[in-house]
């Protein structure tokens, strides 16, 4: 009995000991942040802007975490069980497509211009372009602010492009998805087994990365080049058009007859473009760094986002998204004010533009501030790097808009209807038709 | 109070047995673990399946509906069917294979018995995602470890294959996963209920000219049955609620294939937020195991009536 | 001759079995081991041509999720799964014993019922469960891991089982003697538990170290992740990292803890496994 009691203490004592300690040293007051996983993003904030803020606040320490957001284990659905039970971060950064919902619910906290150095939330919205913050507000406030926007441009692998002998794209003027297709083709090889060893084209999912977002960008470019603005007309499923058709029709073309997409081969989004093992991808202007840290010589050129038929300007659809910052609503109205001041001091406040610069240059993320734009650091990376002006040029040159279903059931519909082409080769009729059966249902 | 010697022990209570009283006293803890998490969920999971609710506060009553509507629904359909697919498949094998093995394991004077034993059940007191994680990369196509073996022996052709990604291939890579890492689990269940099988039957019968195939037949398999009941039961009830090897391999893709039912709950609820549903959902599958289960003791009983 | 044979049969199967339940294990071993370069070559290297310990240092220290590293993960499973395993062992011998040696109206079917509850799939009730613990305040708490692990139909009957066979004279004597019914179990009773103790130690000790789904569902503070949960982190289709060579490691550290604790019980747990089949009665 008694050997037990101290086998029982000891036990006692080394969980004791392994307690996470919450009862250490307690800082006066923690915010808690969390974020999407984009190593470039989490490496800001640890490493520059969280320390930064601490140091002005002291007494203040700030919390981040990290959440994948593909795959089952989904940001979005973490966030909103959080919220909804009344728990949550502090603030956070969160895709365009969840504000509905979120302002729905009343989770979002109203930002105060105050904060941002604006007399009013109208000032502070026209300080962007217009448009741009359109799924940020409601009721004449803004509810979240560009952690960035983002349109997509083609970025291309001029080391491979080069041994291919294939000339760089025009600058000024989209290619057709047939051209991306011919050029994939040319750049396809496979080793003595068959094996691919480089393809030509990237789209945004693949089986080791299936985002709903990324199935839904690429799909709706498709769509609305076509000539369809959403899977809906007029509230009712329509996803046995001809323009959903034709776009399954191009991701069929691509996996299957022209092998320009290999979503087995594949393998991290960041990583093999710059190393060699594809040749083509859309992306935003994050792309940069983020393939930078996996090449820090990758050679590249960018090119507008191909289009359907670039003799027809009809045909120059582009989409947009935008990851907005977000308060909680539902912590003490201290905690609120605070979470708003790091983010004025992260994003900047009305007239500052370091702070808009710094994350342009280094993570790529473009607010679309009109005073960042007009301002001296900006034209001063564009000179750099003059292929930043795709993007920007993008917003007048293409029709934008925001994709309206990614991680809703209509959503997953979709990526199912594009798996069910990609993975089964079904035939895009018999897609179309399952996935027309399917909103259908939903909508009943 | 008086305190004669004739009188009944003091702490008896006079209407209320000092058994009972202490016995429901030192039960206690089980039955409030068991209302609850057990009956207070399943209660739960009835009233809310009966309502519209979603994530936020409201939820209004609307009967059977999310029920009938699960019935025709063709996705919650796939995920029964998955689910049955893999179930079977993995729980056959394993069984049949944990049987085998444990045979061979029969045989104490066999020398490094108890190195094999050990071997065989390394696998099941790891996690699912570590060794998720492995097997992920086992079956990675071109470049991990189940095409380098094909390379090994020859069959080029077969390192292409997209294991995870592909309808037909996908529940038998997960079923594989799930084979490796159960059987020893059941294989040293059977040892057990193998060495609980009197020897002299067996050498009865070979006296009698039996055949050793004939012995296992007919004496070893009907003497194992309860056990085989157990083994069978908890394997289904197991496998058909795994959630982890098939979120590690797969995540229910591709489109469907592998969507099953703890996958398909999980993300109607978590992804969804479509709670009245889920929790219709939770019902049939709980019925489901029910239904398996008092299916299997027919069986037993049966057994017992031979 | 034909029993040469037989024994001939008898090891190759069994090696080739014992060989394929090994093989991905040592894979991993030798990916812990190997440079990133190394771990996925065609034709599969078993020994790392150039070995690389320190990948284990990296795997496990490495603050790569948002400040937590493998050990912040590790150390809260340490915790959950003690704490867990300790308050399994007394509110299981506590329980058992009042089924093993006590008679009462009603225990058999409460028996049962206790039982029947590991017929039935945790995944099918995780919404509800979810539930509880939110109007309970433990969500996001180490304690919701705890708590429905600590007494399990399965430790009941393991505990009852063991109980049964201990003699009901040392009880009996003690009550004469007027001893209380709890001094009874503390004193006399819980002594005797020895063995059973390492069984039921081990075996919650393993399931609650494994735990993936529940972790998943209560946990959203990364900090507050325990193992299995954090390596999901990692892994193909849930990171933009593709550092296999760490992935391997820190599923090797993973492994470590239960596959230790299983060498050093293997004899209780076996025994458990077999008790909860029925054999032993």
């Amino acid at each position: 009995m008694h050997r037990l009691n101290v086998v029982a203490s000891l036990l006692i004592a080394v969980a004791m000991l392994t307690t996470p300690a919450a009862a250490a040293m307690q800082p006066a007051r923690t915010l808690e942040v969390w974020t999407h996983e984009f190593p470039p993003l989490q490496d800001a904030m640890t490493k520059k802007w969280i320390p930064e803020f601490e140091a002005s606040h002291p007494g203040v320490k700030v919390k981040m975490t990290a959440i994948p957001f593909a795959g089952v284990v989904s940001f979005d659905a973490k966030l909103l069980a959080a919220l909804s039970s009344g728990g949550g971060p502090d603030f956070w950064d969160m895709g365009d497509w969840n504000y509905r919902t979120f302002l729905d619910n009343n989770y979002l906290a109203p930002l105060d211009p105050k904060v941002f150095g604006y007399s009013s939330s109208r000032d502070m919205i026209d300080a962007y372009l217009p448009g741009t913050t359109d799924i940020f507000v409601r009721g004449g406030n803004l509810y979240g602010l560009f952690s960035e926007s983002n349109t997509l441009a083609l970025f291309y692998n001029l080391d491979m492009f080069d041994a291919a002998g294939i000339p760089a794209l025009p600058s000024d003027r989209p290619v057709s998805w047939t051209q991306i297709q011919d050029i994939g083709a040319q750049l396809r090889r496979t080793d003595d087994n068959g094996a691919p060893t480089q393809i030509g084209y990237q789209f945004g999912f693949f089986a080791n990365f299936r985002s709903a977002q990324w199935y839904a960008q690429n799909f709706y470019e498709l769509m609305r080049q076509y000539g369809q603005d959403d899977l809906y007309i007029g509230g009712k499923p329509a996803a046995q058009t001809d323009a959903v058709r034709q776009a399954l029709q191009v991701i069929y073309d691509f996996t299957f007859t022209s092998k320009a997409y290999d979503p087995t081969f594949l393998n991290n989004w960041f990583a093999d473009f710059p190393q060699n093992r594809v040749a083509m991808v859309l992306a935003g202007t994050w792309m940069v760094p983020a393939m930078r840290a996996n090449n820090p010589n990758v050679r590249f050129g960018v090119a507008p986002h191909p289009v359907v038929n670039p003799d027809d300007r009809s045909t120059y659809k582009n989409i947009q998204w935008s990851w907005g910052w977000s308060v909680n609503a539902n912590k003490p109205s201290d905690q609120q004010q605070l979470s708003q001041e790091f983010l004025a001091f992260i994003l900047g406040k009305n007239g500052e533009s370091t702070q808009p610069a710094w994350w342009f240059s280094n993570l790529g993320y473009m607010q679309p501030s009109k005073s960042f734009l007009a301002s001296g650091a900006y034209t001063e990376k564009l000179a750099t790097d003059p292929w930043l002006k795709q993007w920007v040029d993008a917003y007048t040159t293409y029709d934008i808009g925001y994709v309206q279903h990614s991680y809703d059931e209509a959503g997953s519909a979709l990526v199912r209807a594009i798996d069910r082409v990609v993975y089964e080769q079904v035939t895009p009729e018999e897609s179309a038709r399952l996935l027309q059966g399917e909103l259908e249902r939903l909508s009943s | 109070m008086s305190s004669s010697a004739s009188r009944a022990d003091p702490r008896e209570h006079p209407l209320i047995p000092r058994e009972t009283k202490y016995g429901l006293f030192f039960v206690s803890p089980s039955i409030l673990f068991f209302l609850v998490f057990w009956i207070a969920p399943v209660v739960l999971a009835l009233y809310y399946s009966l309502t519209n609710w979603k994530i936020g506060p409201n939820a209004t009553f609307v009967g059977l509906r999310n029920y009938a509507d699960l019935l025709i629904d063709p996705r919650f359909r796939q995920a029964t069917l998955a689910s049955a697919e893999l179930t079977g498949l993995a729980v056959a094998s394993t069984v049949l294979l944990a049987l085998g093995l444990a045979v061979l394991l029969n045989d104490d004077a066999l020398p490094g018995n108890r190195l094999f034993k050990v071997l065989i059940i390394l696998p099941v007191v790891t996690d699912w995602v570590a060794t998720g994680l492995v097997w992920q990369l086992v079956f990675l196509p071109n470049r991990g470890v189940l095409p380098g073996l094909f390379s090994l022996v020859g069959l080029r052709a077969w390192m292409g294959l997209g294991w995870t990604s592909t309808s037909s291939l996908a529940p038998m890579a997960i079923a594989l996963f799930i084979i490796w890492k159960t059987t020893g689990l059941y294989a040293i269940i059977f040892l057990a209920g193998l060495k609980g099988i009197p020897r002299h039957f067996a050498e009865a019968a070979v006296v009698d000219g039996a055949t050793g195939w004939q012995v296992f037949q007919q004496i070893t398999l009907p003497l194992l049955r309860p056990i085989s009941v157990f083994v069978v039961v908890t394997a289904f009830v197991t496998t058909v609620g795994l959630f982890e090897p098939v979120f590690m391999l797969t995540g229910g893709g591709p489109a469907d294939a592998t969507r099953v039912l703890p996958i398909f709950l999980y993300e109607t609820f978590f992804q969804f937020h479509n709670g009245g549903y889920a929790s219709a959902a939770g019902v049939l599958f709980l019925l489901l195991c029910l239904a398996f289960a008092f299916g299997a003791a027919r069986v037993m009983r049966y057994s017992f009536y031979e | 001759m034909r029993h040469f044979q037989g024994r001939i049969v008898r090891y190759v199967c069994l090696t080739l079995y014992g060989a394929f339940s090994v093989m991905p294990l040592a894979w991993m071993v030798s990916a812990a081991f190997k440079r990133p370069q190394d771990v996925l070559t065609i034709p599969i290297r078993w020994v790392p041509p150039v070995w690389q310990p320190g990948n284990f240092v990296q795997a496990l220290l490495e603050p790569r999720f948002s400040g937590s590293s493998l050990l912040t993960f590790a150390l809260n499973s340490i915790f959950v799964a003690v704490v867990t395993s300790l308050a399994s062992i007394i509110l299981s011998s506590f329980v058992g014993y009042g089924f093993a040696k006590f008679r009462f109206r009603g225990r058999d079917p409460l028996l049962w019922a206790m039982l029947s509850t590991t017929l039935l799939p945790f995944s099918s009730v995780i919404i509800p469960l979810y539930l509880i613990m939110r109007g309970l305040g433990l969500l996001d708490s180490l304690w919701a891991l705890i708590v429905p692990l600590a007494l399990t139909g399965q430790t009941i009957f393991l505990a009852r089982q063991f109980i049964v066979s201990l003699p009901s004279e040392l009880m009996d004597a003690a009550r004469v003697d007027g001893a209380g019914e709890l001094q009874i179990f503390g004193r006399i009773m819980f002594p005797l538990l020895g063995p059973a103790i390492a069984t039921l130690g081990i075996l919650t000790f393993l399931v609650s170290w494994n735990q993936f789904l529940w972790p998943l569902v209560v946990l959203s503070s990364q900090d507050h992740f325990t193992v299995p949960l954090g390596l999901s982190l990692m892994g193909l289709g849930s990171t933009f990292l593709v550092d296999y060579h760490l992935w391997m490691a820190a599923a090797t550290l993973a492994v470590v803890p239960p596959l230790v604790f299983f060498l050093l019980l293997e004899r209780p747990y076996l025994r458990g496994l077999e008790t909860l089949s029925g054999l032993k009665e």
